[in-house]
């Protein structure tokens, strides 16, 4: 897999961006699945920077591109765990009036994945993403 | 990155791209809107659940004064995530 780390904040997010897009473009990759890609690496790494203050790891994310699919997988050390394989109970039919982000991001993540993959590792979470190239 | 600027007509002109690290100095610029305004995103690119989180936000705040955000030439991709997240509904796209 093709991995580099990245500092556990927002600012990152540029880099990381530039990292998946160089990655994509070199296999062909662009347009609605590289935008959807995008998408659920950043809810993904977002939610690593703004859930787990306590560490002050970087974040490992690699890729992988089979003739199938793509495959990200992020590795976030010393954290608590939280399974974002279970999609979050989100109800995209209610009122403006209780709706809100929370939540939301995963749910996004679940819709555009094919697959939303968790593990554990001691105080490592490893969060498996895939995406069918059709 | 992103470019959040008003024109002469006063809609607000998104441009570029609305990721998480952009949030906070959004939800600044969009708190100073305080009447039904026109979005236009003909050169918006992306953007994720924290982008829409301050949509929302400012679409509640200015529903509760009869007014609301109206969305403007979104890309195709970006429509679809407005969709998937249920949200074609509470936002007039046009």
């Amino acid at each position: 897999m093709h991995e580099r780390a990245f500092k556990r904040s927002l600012d990152s997010l540029e880099a990381l961006f530039d990292f998946l897009n160089a990655f994509l473009a070199g296999h062909g990759i662009a347009g609605r699945t590289a935008l959807e890609l995008q998408l659920a690496l950043e809810e993904v790494f977002a939610n690593s920077v703004e859930h787990n203050r306590t560490s002050t790891g970087d974040v490992a994310v690699a890729l992988k591109r089979t003739p199938e699919a793509i495959t990200i997988r992020i590795r976030d050390f010393d954290v608590d765990p939280f399974d974002v394989s279970r999609p979050p109970q989100v109800d995209t039919h209610a009122a403006l009036e209780e709706r809100h982000a929370g939540g939301l991001g995963l749910h996004l993540i679940h819709t555009i994945m094919d697959r939303v993959e968790y593990a554990r590792e001691e105080r490592t979470s490893i969060i498996t993403l895939v995406k069918y190239i059709k | 990155m992103l470019k959040i600027e008003r024109d002469e007509q006063g809609a607000l002109l998104l441009a570029g791209r609305f990721d998480a690290s952009q949030e906070e100095s959004a939800m600044k610029a969009f708190n100073q809107v305080e009447q039904e305004t026109e979005i236009d995103c003909s050169a918006l690119e992306y953007i994720s659940s924290a982008g829409i989180g301050v949509l929302i936000a400012t679409q509640k705040r200015l529903m509760q004064k009869n007014g609301q955000l109206i969305l403007k030439n979104l890309n195709p991709h970006i429509v679809e995530i407005f969709k998937y997240a249920g949200l074609d509904t509470v936002f007039t796209i046009k």
